[in-house]
Parts: structure tokens; C-alpha cells; sequence
């Protein structure tokens, strides 16, 4: 029954397991689109859809989505297709995201019909080519739920009445060559026109930004759009003319980098952008028009100063960024008396601030967020945060703090996240975490002092990120469980911690990220050198290297690891190739596997026996990467995605495997850079591409049938020696074993032929007596006593005038059985000596041989019997027997011989 | 039995009779011997010389077959083998192809083992080629070691570890056999040729009588020359997948010598400084497959040559008698053979003839040749060498009218000039202006190894007329070539004055330990020979079913021991080969008993009847 059931499964799990060829297409899913998200550019993605698809270089449009699964939710499709055809996307009824890099100048009507489910649809093409994009008027008219459009690039100019799908929020005309803001009502007359007379028209967003061109606002162009937000960023427009696009309500404008060069009168949106801009002053006079803003953007405005009384003149303000300036002073608040502002996020960081005084933040006790990164801070006094009682995220990063004042953090309650990183901290005895009881979130420089103090911090903590510099002596931690701890970063290597119960000091912790050198900490010393730390509960771990590991450190024995990044862990200095199972070991739960600059070379079959759920394996930037032809066998255990980004295939035979390979995998999706080209190191100017060359250039299996072919034939002609060597011996002694023993086999079939006589015995004249005394009466005597059986006894039984010869060879032709009764006499008798001859000649060579029976009436030695008549030797053992002196033994004799002839007992 | 001349074999006369005594039935009728003869016998206008004339024309023809399909058979394999050994090292040595051939297998590991299996296994030969040669015999020894080269060209279509060497180190094991039962073979030829064109002296003399010394002579110069012209082809065969195949994908010399600064005397080891790329383009494997096949193609026909076209070289009865003399013995007679002075003194004459073939091939062609004029004219360089000893080999009949030391010691002559020419002479790299002295020196060198071939071969033929102990002979001559070999081998890391130095003393060594030879043949000095033991026939064949003849071991235990045991026979047939010597009782005496020799000479004695 689960059989039944497992198929279905299956089928459910790996919905694209056909179809899936090295065509152009990056497949991926949206959980692992981080992984993989460079490659998608700027294509629209989004990481929450469940399969997306990246197709590149695509020249035939039809073929290129022929090989994309039918489920894909999003899908980027660039290359050289001018025209969109109709029903182009009808096979992709499930598609929420489309984005179009093709060079497109038409697009034809329906060409979109079908795409009920699509919500983003982006038309991209280089910038800086005019390049006319025709779209019919009803191009959008079946996407019913569209909520952002998109042109990076293409010019509409030439476009008139085109149709908006009324479900649009986000409109974006970047890179074009718009010039006046009325061209965009003409081409989109809906923006105008409104949805109904009466009912404006509403977009959440217009973005217009990088037209470079777009300078001219003719009044009222927009008239009566109700708009969020408008971007007019790198354009040549001036704040000032928003106010005459007659737009019905604003909420915030963005005029980065247009040459605005005061503060600009909003236009009544309460939200504005000013950043980028070369204001370097602001009048206090120009503050008035701002007096309802609720966010200002200050960023890289070259500022020195700040207005005096900039916070009161905005009462409404709550986030203000003033970063990237020249700021010295942060004069905000006049004096503690002052006007309380309700300023909730402050930016303050990359600034020239040396010194807070004690009025600095006085005034702003809303303050949730507070950027002091990059300034040059050494020490503060401990009462500068006083008021900020709701203050939860502070940066002090990139100062260069040495002492913290005295109970500096006893002011801020509501601390959550503190960032202290790239600091000149000194413990002392003034160091002290005490004071936040939620401060979740640390990030700190190990700092220097005295050895042996333990380094206290807080017990919460739920992310911890500890950054230390070389040389720096181990400390201990203070507190030596965090029993909530999650995320731990460590930047190098500062602290003695022991590695047995690692698992107790740390006992939630999920994520690991380990940078610069403090894998090198935690990797054992020995031969083995593999990863220390066993910690039942890590699902992440990140291993970041300072490229100066001399070897691999071998990640194993964690149990519930799910992914794992190894990142720039070649030695720089002594690069030497690796193999996937020196990176890693036994990881039963790993899904994810990105390896990043680790030299890498070989991936065999070996390296996934550990791996056994992996899905995704991700190489960035290993060169010369050999796939041994064993992973061929394990395909079927190989993770459903590999992905080779800025990676290549050696130009090697041992790669050949991989061009068909590819082509035919039905179970596993690989991704290569689409132009593997061989990269020999001394090729000199020719360059082939990889799958090509190879097939071209490496032994096949034809190789290999004609080496077994040529070497069977070979050995077969090379035995011709050892057969004509044994034709003289052996083989004839074995023919004629073989035959006895077939006769053995059917001889009781092959009675009914007519023999004259039924035995031939063979004798000389020195033993004819035992013959007539012994045998005779025996063998030719009446039941019960003898056998009856007829005899030819040569005086007796020869045909007179016969030439004896002849005589023997009849005779013998005519018994059933020839015996041979040898003793010393008959040897030395010639002969005796020519009928054994004969017997064993006739044993050789004759089609149907008699059965011949040697009876030996004395011992006789090996050596006295000819060499022929030895083949004696080689009868069988039932055929020959000896003729014993005691009377007792006599009855066995009887009974061999009467066995022998066919007479029971 | 092809000895006897069975014209129409119904001559009741000896069949009756050999009836008769076979069956050796006492009271049987007496054969009607001339009733019989005159019925069934010759008719009317049956002339009997004539019939016999043509009979042994026929047997010559066969003799002269052989020997060419021999010759032929060599030489295609002997080709074969160094035409795939030199194009496969050459693309073994270029580092793009082996980077995507074979990647991380590790190739020149592998062509290092090869080359090892094929040098230092002949080293073992010794013990084992006798053995080998008489167990088989020498047509199917022949036979065997060709199909094992065959075998080596077949491994090389699937390039592992595990074909590629073990492959080796057969051919390397078969090296010996098939050079030694090839010179034996020749030899044989020689004296069976002698015998069917002299059938009338000996029928005068009688069958036990044995042949003057050195009758065979002439014809075994004739034989080895065309052998050794036909072998020496195979240098210029080897060239021609260089020539046809993989000239087309070489870099000139520009690139391949860019960084080589001196040849020739100057330079060290083997060609220092040449580039290790030099394939423009890689063969395709489909196109080397093509190639492999047309010489496994050949390396079969040669095979089917050696099986169908040569006959054997002793009577059946002979290789029986050649192997009874007993495993042991055989295996112990080629280090006795040392007690002979003769062969202790040309010992340093076959080193140097293994010495020279390889530096012509490597020392010449490479340090010389291939460092001055590229690697493309490698093939044309050999071709210029190959045919030049092809064609000398016939001065070697100079041997039919002067004496026989005057071509051998003309050859080192030649080669002694040469060396000390190359001695003072280093050609520039990538300089094409004095090629010519190049080919011309190669021609040279050609003519002198052709010489030096030709005249060791027959000098060992004469010296040793007994077919018991040519194969002997030979693999201790093929065997010192073998130590030669792999002295080259171990020292080709050395400067080229290094080499030359040796070859030289050498050479000086190798002439002047001859000619006192032949001063101490002159003066009479008897060699000691180590004896050949009698045929003691252990071996049950169907040959005795027929046959009613030595096998009756009774009667031989009887004769051995009348005839006085070993010591007796020792002497007599020990010393049978004595150039000059005197023999005493060859022809009385208690040596009964034909030797081996004598009954293959005059056919087999009782065998004959």
C-alpha cells in the first residue's frame, strides 16, 4: 500500500521532475532565491513565490518557454525576441511576476491574455538606446489583479491612449526618454482621466526617476492624480515644479540628486527626500515651509552645520536622517528646557562627531533609534542618554570608543539591539552590562585589558556577535550558559571556551557564522581535523575564512544542520586542490550547501553518502571543477539543484560524462554558466566550447570495445600455442577420459548392438593357464555358477588362415568388452604387447570404442610398462584391477569384473 | 618425416616393411616385397631425378617463404610497436592533452611505469627465454611474443593504469623471446636450405653423416641480410603515423625549441629546455582511434603472417627431442655457455650493439636531430636511418668474399668516426642550414648498424652450427642487447659527452674483444662447450601410437647403459662443434647412438626407415 502511495508522493514533491534541460533557464525555488539571486539581476523577484525562473539569451521565445515548468510563478525572460506574440504566455496560468529583457519594440495585442494571477509585469531593456516600445492600447486589458508596471528603459513616447488596468498601484517609467511629465499623461490618459468622471485615479507610487531627460513639468499634467509617493530622483526637475503637476494629494517626494540646492518647499507632502543634493546650508528662513514634514531625508548634502532650531520648526518631524555629512556638533536640542520634539529615528552616523554633550539628546525622548556609526567618538560621559528612556536600538559602531562612561546603559531601559563593533573598548572595572533587561541583540568588539578578567554580558541575550583582533589574549565568558541565545557571530577568535559542553554554554543556539579565523579555533589538531563544536540544535552555520587555512576543516557530526555556506577557505598562499568530503562529513539534515571560493576540485559520489537530504548545492567561484563520472551512478541521491555560479568545469575527459548527463537528468536541476568553454592553461588562443570539445576529444566506449575486442582475439590467436603444445599430451587423454565417462553415462542405453563376442581377452601364452583355469570357468560357465557370457579366446576363437592382425582387430571390433590380462610375461610379449596396443589405440581413435578392462596378475611397476600401454594408468578408476593372491579377496575380484561386465553380483 | 622423399607413397615396399616392423608380429607372412613394388610402383616414363629435383625446389621455395614471412612479420611488428610507443609519447608528453585527456590520472606517472615495464623486465629473460622457446618451439614462440606486441598496440586503445603497464611489462617479457627464436629461425632457415640444396651429397655420405662446417654459410649471410633489410624498414614503417598523423597537428620548431639552448655535444639529458606544449591542436580521439586501428590492423597480419606463413623450423620429432633434454638442463645452458670464450668475448660487442641501435633513435634523433631541427623532422630523420641500414644490410654479403671480421669490424669503424665526430659537434638550435650533415649522419649510423647486425648474427650462426644450442646463443645475444637497453635507460638523464664517452669504450672494447677472439680461433684454442644432454623422452605423445621407435624405454635403458652412461656420449657429442678441432672418435667409438645433432642432419634415424 505505501508503494502506491509513495509514487503519487513523489510525483507531488518534484513536480518538474521532466522537461528539465540545460537550456538557458535558471530554475530555482523563492525559499532559495537568496542563494542564487545575482544571477537574477535586475529582474523583479520575489523570495515568497514558490518557483522562479531566470532565462537567458533566449533568441526563439516559443522554445525558450517550452522548457519552463508550467508551475513557475515568476519568470525573467532577456534576450534578443523583438516582438511579443499573442497567447505568448498562455501556458503560465499561475504567473504573479514577469519581467521582459528582451529587446521588445512590439507588443502585440493578447499578447498577455491568460496571466490572470500576474501582479508585476516589467518591461526592461538597456539603458542609454533609445529604443521605441509600441504597446497596444488594451496590451493590459486581461490583467485584472497587475499591481506594479514597470518600463526600465524603454521609451513610450510613441505610444498614445494606452489602457491601465484599474488595479494599479505602482507605475514605473525609469531610464526612458521622457522629457516632460505630460508625455506620460498622453501615453497613460488614464492617470488622468480618472477611473470614473468624479473618481480620481490613484497610484500608491509613481517612479520617474533616472530619466535623465526629463526636465519640463508642464502645469498641470498630472491633474488630479491622488499619488503616494513620487520619485523624481537623478532627473533634471525641480522640486519647486511638483507643485504645478496638479496632483490631487502627495504624501512623499523624493528629489534625490536633482540639482535642488535648498531646502525645497514640499508641495504639501509630508515626506521628503532631499538627499544627494549640494545644500551645505540650510537658512533657517527656508525651515518655515517645512513646518509640517513628518520625514527628512538630509542624507550626503554636504551639510557642516545644522540650522539652529531645525527640530522645533518641525514639530511633526519623527525621522530625520542626517548621515554622510560634515556635521561636528549635533546641535539639536537648544537647551534641556527646550520644546520636547517627537523625533523617533535620528541619523546620525558618518559624521565628524567627536563629542556628545550632555543637552545632545535632551529633547527627543520619543527616540526609538539612534545611528551614531562612524564618528569619532572616544568617550562620552554616562548621563549623555539620560532621557532616552524608550531608546531601543543604539550604533556606536566604527568610533574609536575606548571607556564607556559608568552606568551608561542604567539610562537606557528600553535598550534591545546595541551595536559596539570596530570600538576601542578596554575592559576595566567601569565595564558593566547592567541596566537594559531586554537588550537582545549585542555586537561587540572583544575588548582589550587585562588577562584573566572574564568578559561579563548580558544573560538574554538572544544574538551575539563578538569581534576579535589577532593576537588577542582568550577570555572567558562570564556568565557560562545563555540559555536564549540564537545567533552567535564570531569574528576571529578571543575566547577559552571548552568545546565538551559547548552544547550546555549555548543550548538554543540556532545560527553560527564563524569569520576570519576562528574555524581554525575550533578544528581539531590531529590528521583528522574536523569541526569540534557538537551542537545537537544548529540549523545554520556560515563559515567565512581569512584565506590563510592551510587545510580543510571537515564540518560533521551536526545533526540538524540545514544549511551551511563555506566561504574563502582556500589558502591563498598554498592553494591545493580539494575534494567535497574534506569540506564536509556526516550532516544527515543538511538541505543547503553553498560553497564559495573553498578551491574546491573534485566532487565524487563519496562526498554525498553524508549528505543525504541535500536539495541545493550552490558552487561560486571554484574553477577547475572535476564532477567524477561515480556521481553518474549516484544521480539519483544528487541534490535536485546545483547550481555553478562563476564556476567552471575543467577542461577534462573525466568531465565528459557531464554534456549528456545533463541533458538527459531528469531528477536533478543543474545550472551552468551557459558558455563552458574550454580554458586550457597553455592552450594558447583557441578557446572551444567545454561539452563540445570534450565529446570530440575524449576515448569513448568505442575505445574500450575495441581494446576488449582486439585483446579477446588476441588472446584467443595467443592460446593457439598452448593448444597446439597440449594437441601431442593431454587433450587426447582427456577426449578419451571424457568419452568413457560419457559411455559410463549412457553406456546402459547402448547394450541392444550386436557384438560376436562378449569379451576379448587378451593374454599371452604364460597366462593362459589362469585364463583357462580362472576365467574361463567364470566367465563362460552356466548360470548359476558362471555368467554365460562368450568369450574370444585367441587359440580358441581366431579364424584360421587370418592374418592375426587382422584377427586381433576384428576380434576386438567384435567384443563388447576388450580385457586385457597383463602380467610381466604378456608385457615382454610382442603380442600381447600389440593387442594393449591396439585396445588402447582403438580406446583413442575409434568413434565407438569397447570398453577395456585391465586385470593385472602381478604387480607391475610404472616403469615396465610402456609408454603407451601407461595409458593404463589413465583408465578410470573401476577399469582396471588386480588379480589377488588370496583366496579370500578373490570374491572382490568377481565382483568388480562382474560388475564391470554387466552381471550383478 | 618431410625428410624422406615420399614420391607417390604407395611404394608398397617400405610400407609393408615398416608395417611389418612396427607391429614387430613374429610369425607374420614375409611382405612380397618387388611383386608388390612392381605393381603399384613407378610407371613407365617416371623419372626419378627429375621427381626428386623437383621436390626439393619446392622444399627450397618453402625454406625461401619462410623466411621472407618472417622477415616480413618483424619487421610490421617491430614497426608497429615503435610507431605507436614514439606517437603516443609524443602526445603523452604534451601538457594540454594530457591536462584534458586524462586529467588527474596521472599520465606521465603512467608512461614512466611503461616505459620501466618494457626495459627492466627483459632484464629476467635469461631465465626464462630458453625454456620459453623450447617449450613452444620457435615458430610459435614467434608466434606468442607477436601476438603479445599485437596486445600492447591493443591496450593502447583504452589508456589505464592497469592495460597500459601490465601490457608492458609482457611486451617487455616477450622482447627477448621473439628476437632470439627470430635470429634462431633465421639460422635454421640457413642450414635447411643447405640441406635441400645438397640432398645429393648427403644421400652419398648417408644419413648420420653431418654436413662440412660452415657449409651453410653463404646462405645463412644471404638470409640474414634480407632479414636484417627487412627489419631495419621498420624504423622508416614507425614514421608513418608521425608522418601521416601527427605531423599535421606539431608546432614548428620556432615554438617547440624556443627555450632550448644547446644540442647535440653541449646539451644534457634529453632534449632540456623543449617546450612541453606541442600539439597546435589536440588529435581527436575518434581520429587516433582510426590510426589505432590501422595499426592493430597491421599488427594481425603480422600475427597471421608468422602463423600461416611460416613453416616450422625443426621436424616435429626434433622439438621433442629438443625439449627432453630436461626442463633444468634447458634452464641452466645459457649460463653455462659462459665457459665459452667465444661468446665471453663478443659479450661486449652485443652490449654495444644494443647501445647503438638506441642512440641512433634517442641520442642521434633527439639531441642531435629533433633539438636542431624540430620535432617535425623527427620522422624524416629516422626514415633517412632506417633506409640507409635497410639498404646496407646487403654490404653484409661482402662476408661471401672476405673474411667474415671485415664487415663487422668496417661497421665499427664507421661508428667509431661518427661518435667522434659528434663528439666536436653542436648544432644550433632552430638553425635548418646544416640539416643535411644530419641526414647524412644518420644514413651513416644506418650503414654501420646494419653492418654490425648482419655480422654478429652470422658470425653466432657459423660459430654455433648445432641446433641445440642456437637458441641459446641467441637469447644470451638478445639478452646482452636487453642490459644495453636498460643501461640507456637508466643513464638518458646523462650529458651527451657522458654518452658518447661510453660508447666509445664500448665500441673500442667491443672490436678489439673480437679480434682477439678470432686471434685465439686462429691459433687453435679449443672452446669449452657445455654438453647437451641426451633426449630422455618423458613425454607421452600420439607420435608414439604411430611409431614404433625410441620411446621403448626399455631398450634405451638397456643402450644407455651399454654405451657406457654420460661419460663416453659426453665427449663425443660435447665437441661436435669444434671449429678446427680434432674428433677423435666421431665416427667409432662407443657412441652408438646417432647425437640429436647428427639424426636431425640426416633425418632421424630410426625414423627413416
Amino acid at each position: 500500500m505505501s508503494g502506491h502511495l509513495l509514487l503519487p508522493g513523489l510525483l507531488l514533491l518534484f513536480p518538474l521532475t521532466t522537461g528539465w534541460t540545460a537550456s538557458n533557464c535558471l530554475v530555482t525555488e523563492g525559499s532559495r532565491l537568496s542563494l542564487v539571486s545575482r544571477l537574477f539581476l535586475i529582474c523583479p523577484v520575489d523570495a515568497r513565490l514558490s518557483l522562479l525562473a531566470l532565462c537567458t539569451s533566449v533568441t526563439n521565445l516559443t522554445e525558450a518557454l517550452a522548457a519552463v515548468p508550467g508551475s513557475v510563478e515568476g519568470l525573467c525572460l532577456s534576450g534578443s525576441p523583438s516582438v511579443l506574440p499573442r497567447d505568448a504566455f498562455s501556458n503560465f496560468p499561475g504567473l504573479k511576476i514577469l519581467g521582459l529583457n528582451l529587446q521588445l519594440t512590439q507588443v502585440l495585442p493578447g499578447a498577455f491574455r491568460g496571466l490572470g494571477q500576474l501582479q508585476h509585469l516589467a518591461f526592461l531593456a538597456p539603458p542609454l538606446q533609445e529604443r521605441y516600445l509600441l504597446l497596444p492600447s488594451d496590451a493590459f486589458g486581461d490583467l485584472r489583479v497587475l499591481r506594479q508596471l514597470s518600463f526600465l528603459g524603454p521609451c513610450l513616447d510613441k505610444n498614445s491612449s494606452v489602457q491601465l488596468p484599474p488595479s494599479l498601484r505602482q507605475l514605473s517609467v525609469k531610464y526612458s526618454c521622457l522629457q516632460d511629465v505630460r508625455t506620460l499623461a498622453d501615453v497613460f490618459p488614464d492617470l488622468v482621466r480618472g477611473l470614473s468622471p468624479g473618481q480620481p485615479w490613484s497610484l500608491d507610487m509613481l517612479d520617474l526617476s533616472l530619466n535623465k531627460r526629463l526636465r519640463m513639468a508642464s502645469p498641470g499634467a498630472l491633474r488630479g492624480l491622488k499619488l503616494g509617493t513620487l520619485h523624481l530622483d537623478h532627473t533634471k526637475m525641480k522640486a519647486a515644479a511638483v507643485a504645478g503637476l496638479g496632483l490631487q494629494s502627495l504624501a512623499t517626494l523624493s528629489v534625490l540628486d536633482t540639482d535642488t540646492a535648498e531646502l525645497p518647499v514640499a508641495g504639501g507632502a509630508p515626506e521628503l527626500n532631499v538627499g544627494s543634493n549640494r545644500l551645505r546650508h540650510i537658512a533657517p528662513g527656508s525651515l518655515a515651509s517645512c513646518h509640517s514634514l513628518e520625514s527628512l531625508v538630509l542624507q550626503s548634502t554636504g551639510l557642516t552645520e545644522l540650522p539652529p532650531g531645525l527640530l522645533d520648526a518641525m514639530p511633526q518631524l519623527q525621522r530625520l536622517n542626517l548621515a554622510n555629512n560634515q556635521l561636528q556638533r549635533a546641535r539639536l536640542c537648544m537647551n534641556e528646557t527646550g520644546a520636547v520634539a517627537g523625533l523617533r529615528a535620528l541619523d546620525l552616523s558618518n559624521n565628524r562627531l567627536s563629542n556628545l554633550s550632555l543637552v545632545t539628546f535632551s529633547c527627543v525622548p520619543q527616540l526609538r533609534e539612534l545611528l551614531l556609526r562612524g564618528n569619532q567618538l572616544a568617550r562620552f560621559e554616562g548621563q549623555v542618554f539620560q532621557g532616552l528612556q524608550r531608546l531601543e536600538s543604539l550604533d556606536l559602531s566604527k568610533n574609536p570608543l575606548v571607556e564607556l562612561g559608568k552606568g551608561w546603559l542604567a539610562s537606557l531601559p528600553a535598550l534591545r539591539t546595541l551595536n559596539l563593533l570596530d570600538t576601542h573598548l578596554v575592559l576595566s572595572l567601569a565595564w558593566d552590562f547592567r541596566g537594559p533587561e531586554n537588550l537582545q541583540d549585542l555586537r561587540l568588539q572583544l575588548p582589550s585589558g587585562p588577562s584573566g578578567a572574564a568578559l561579563s554580558l548580558p544573560g538574554r541575550l538572544t544574538s551575539l556577535q563578538l569581534q576579535a583582533v589577532s593576537g588577542m589574549k582568550l577570555r572567558e565568558l562570564s556568565p557560562n550558559v545563555f540559555p536564549v541565545l540564537q545567533t552567535l557571530t564570531l569574528d576571529g577568535w578571543g575566547l577559552q571556551l571548552e568545546t565538551w559542553n559547548i552544547s550546555k554554554t549555548f543550548p538554543a543556539l540556532h545560527q553560527l557564522s564563524l569569520l576570519g579565523s576562528s574555524l581554525k579555533a575550533l578544528c581539531s589538531q590531529d590528521t583528522s581535523s574536523v569541526f569540534l563544536w557538537h551542537l545537537p540544535r544548529l540549523r545554520s552555520l556560515r563559515v567565512q575564512g581569512d584565506r590563510h587555512s592551510p587545510r580543510p576543516c571537515r564540518i560533521t557530526g551536526l545533526p540538524s544542520l540545514q544549511e551551511l555556506t563555506l566561504h574563502s577557505l582556500q589558502s591563498c598562499s598554498r592553494p591545493r586542490p580539494v575534494r567535497l568530503e574534506e569540506l564536509v562529513g556526516e550532516l544527515p539534515k543538511l538541505e543547503v550547501l553553498q560553497l564559495v571560493q573553498t578551491g574546491l576540485e573534485t566532487l565524487s559520489a563519496a562526498a554525498f553518502q553524508g549528505l543525504g537530504s541535500l536539495q541545493v548545492l550552490v558552487l561560486d567561484g571554484e574553477e577547475g571543477l572535476v564532477l567524477d563520472d561515480s556521481l553518474q551512478d549516484q544521480s539519483p541521491h544528487m541534490p535536485q539543484y546545483m547550481y555553478l555560479v562563476n564556476s567552471f568545469l575543467a577542461c577534462q575527459c573525466a568531465n565528459a560524462w557531464v554534456g549528456p548527463w545533463l541533458e538527459r537528468s531528469s531528477r536533478t536541476y543543474m545550472h551552468t554558466t551557459i558558455s563552458q568553454r574550454c580554458q586550457l592553461e597553455s592552450g594558447g588562443p583557441s578557446r572551444h566550447p567545454l561539452f563540445p570539445f570534450l565529446w570530440s576529444h575524449c576515448p569513448r566506449t568505442l575505445g574500450l570495445g575495441l581494446f576488449l575486442g582486439s585483446s579477446a582475439l588476441l588472446l584467443l590467436l595467443a592460446s593457439l600455442p598452448l593448444l597446439q603444445e597440449a594437441r601431442s599430451s593431454w587433450i587426447l587423454y582427456l577426449q578419451a577420459m571424457l568419452r568413457a565417462w560419457f559411455q559410463g553415462v549412457r553406456g546402459q542405453r547402448g547394450k541392444d548392438k550386436r557384438f560376436r563376442y562378449d569379451v576379448f581377452v587378451s593374454h599371452c601364452r604364460q597366462d593362459q593357464g589362469w585364463v583357462v583355469r580362472e576365467l574361463q570357468p567364470r566367465l563362460e560357465g552356466c548360470p548359476p555358477d558362471g555368467w554365460g557370457l562368450r568369450l574370444c579366446l585367441p587359440e580358441r576363437d581366431f579364424e584360421p588362415g587370418k592374418d592375426v592382425a587382422d584377427n586381433v582387430a576384428d576380434s576386438m571390433a567384435g567384443s563388447r568388452v576388450t580385457l586385457c590380462v597383463l602380467s610381466r610375461q604378456a608385457l615382454r610379449n610382442l603380442r600381447c604387447r600389440l593387442e594393449l596396443r591396439l585396445a588402447t589405440s582403438l580406446l583413442l581413435a575409434a568413434p565407438h570404442p569397447p570398453v577395456l578392462l585391465v586385470v593385472f596378475l602381478e604387480p607391475i611397476s610404472r616403469h615396465q610398462l610402456p609408454h603407451y600401454h601407461r595409458l593404463a594408468w589413465l583408465l578410470r578408476r573401476g577399469d582396471y584391477c588386480m588379480w589377488p593372491k588370496q583366496d579370500e579377496r578373490k570374491a572382490d575380484f568377481w565382483a568388480w569384473l562382474g560388475s564391470r561386465l554387466g552381471r550383478p553380483g | 618425416m618431410e625428410a624422406e622423399p615420399p614420391l607417390y607413397p604407395v611404394a608398397g615396399a617400405v610400407g609393408a616393411q615398416g608395417d611389418q616392423d612396427q607391429l614387430g608380429v613374429p610369425d607374420g607372412p614375409e611382405a612380397p616385397v618387388a611383386p608388390l613394388d612392381e605393381l603399384v610402383g613407378a610407371y613407365p616414363n617416371y623419372n626419378e631425378e627429375e621427381e626428386e629435383r623437383r621436390y626439393y625446389r619446392r622444399k627450397r621455395l618453402g625454406v625461401l617463404k619462410n623466411v621472407l614471412a618472417a622477415s616480413a612479420g618483424g619487421t610490421l611488428t617491430y614497426g608497429v610497436y615503435l610507431g605507436l610507443l614514439q606517437m603516443q609519447l609524443i602526445l603523452h608528453y604534451d601538457e594540454t592533452y594530457r591536462e584534458v585527456k586524462y586529467g588527474n590520472m596521472g599520465l606521465p606517472d603512467i608512461d614512466s611505469k611503461m616505459l620501466m615495464g618494457i626495459n627492466v623486465t627483459p632484464i629476467a629473460a635469461l631465465l626464462y627465454t630458453p625454456v620459453l622457446i623450447r617449450f613452444f618451439g620457435t615458430k610459435w614462440m614467434m608466434f606468442l611474443a607477436v601476438g603479445i606486441y599485437a596486445l600492447f598496440v591493443s591496450t593502447n586503445y583504452w589508456e589505464r593504469y592497469y592495460t597500459l603497464v601490465p601490457s608492458a611489462v609482457a611486451l617487455g617479457m616477450a622482447i627477448v623471446p621473439l628476437w632470439a627464436s627470430m635470429g634462431n629461425y633465421i639460422t635454421r632457415m640457413a642450414q635447411k636450405y643447405y640441406e635441400y640444396s645438397h640432398y645429393k651429397e648427403q644421400e652419398e655420405q648417408g644419413p648420420q653423416q653431418r654436413p662440412p662446417r660452415g657449409s651453410h654459410a653463404p646462405y645463412l649471410l644471404v638470409f640474414q641480410a634480407i632479414f636484417y633489410s627487412f627489419f631495419h624498414l621498420s624504423f622508416a614503417c614507425a614514421q608513418l603515423p608521425m608522418i601521416y598523423f601527427l605531423n599535421d597537428y606539431l608546432y614548428d620548431l620556432n615554438h617547440t625549441l624556443y627555450r632550448v639552448q644547446s644540442c647535440g655535444t653541449k646539451s644534457e639529458g634529453i632534449l632540456s629546455g623543449f617546450n612541453q606544449t606541442v600539439l597546435q591542436t589536440l588529435p581527436r580521439s575518434r581520429n587516433l582511434i582510426v590510426v589505432e586501428s590501422v595499426l592493430m590492423a597491421v599488427a594481425f597480419l603480422a600475427m597471421l603472417l608468422v602463423l600461416g606463413l611460416c613453416g616450422a623450423a625443426y621436424r616435429p620429432t626434433e622439438e621433442i627431442d629438443l625439449r627432453s633434454v630436461g626442463w633444468g638442463n634447458i634452464f641452466q645452458l645459457p649460463f653455462k655457455h659462459v665457459r665459452d670464450f667465444r661468446l665471453r668475448h663478443l659479450v661486449p660487442f652485443f652490449i654495444y650493439s644494443g647501445f647503438e641501435v638506441l642512440f641512433a633513435c634517442t641520442g642521434l634523433a633527439l639531441g642531435y636531430g629533433v633539438c636542431s631541427l624540430g620535432l617535425e623532422r623527427l620522422a624524416y630523420l629516422l626514415v633517412a636511418y632506417s633506409l640507409g641500414a635497410s639498404a646496407a644490410s646487403f654490404l653484409g654479403l661482402l662476408g661471401l668474399w672476405l673474411p667474415r671480421s671485415v664487415p663487422l669490424v668496417a661497421g665499427a669503424g664507421l661508428h667509431l668516426l661518427l661518435t667522434l665526430g659528434l663528439f666536436f659537434w653542436a648544432p644550433k638550435p632552430r638553425v635548418l642550414q646544416y640539416s643535411w650533415v644530419l641526414y647524412v649522419t644518420a644514413i651513416l649510423w644506418g650503414v654501420g648498424s646494419a653492418l654490425n647486425k648482419t655480422g654478429l648474427s652470422t658470425l653466432l650462426g657459423v660459430l654455433y652450427e648445432d641446433k641445440e644450442r642456437q637458441d641459446f646463443i641467441f637469447t644470451i645475444y638478445h639478452w646482452w642487447q636487453a642490459v644495453a637497453i636498460f643501461i640507456v635507460y637508466l643513464g638518458s638523464s646523462l650529458p651527451m659527452k657522458a654518452k658518447l664517452a661510453v660508447l666509445l669504450v664500448t665500441l673500442v672494447a667491443a672490436v678489439a674483444s673480437y679480434l682477439r677472439m678470432e686471434q685465439k680461433l686462429q691459433r687453435g684454442v679449443v672452446p669449452r662447450q657445455p654438453r647437451i644432454p641426451r633426449p630422455q623422452h618423458k613425454v607421452r605423445g600420439y607420435r608414439y601410437l604411430e611409431e614404433d621407435n625410441s620411446d621403448e624405454s626399455d631398450q634405451e635403458g638397456e643402450r644407455g647403459a651399454g654405451g657406457g652412461g654420460g661419460g663416453g656420449h659426453r665427449e663425443d657429442c660435447a665437441d661436435d662443434a669444434l671449429p678446427a678441432g680434432p674428433r677423435p672418435r666421431a665416427d667409432q667409438g662407443p657412441c652408438r647412438r646417432p647425437c640429436p645433432y647428427e639424426q636431425a642432419q640426416g633425418g632421424d634415424g630410426p625414423e627413416e626407415l
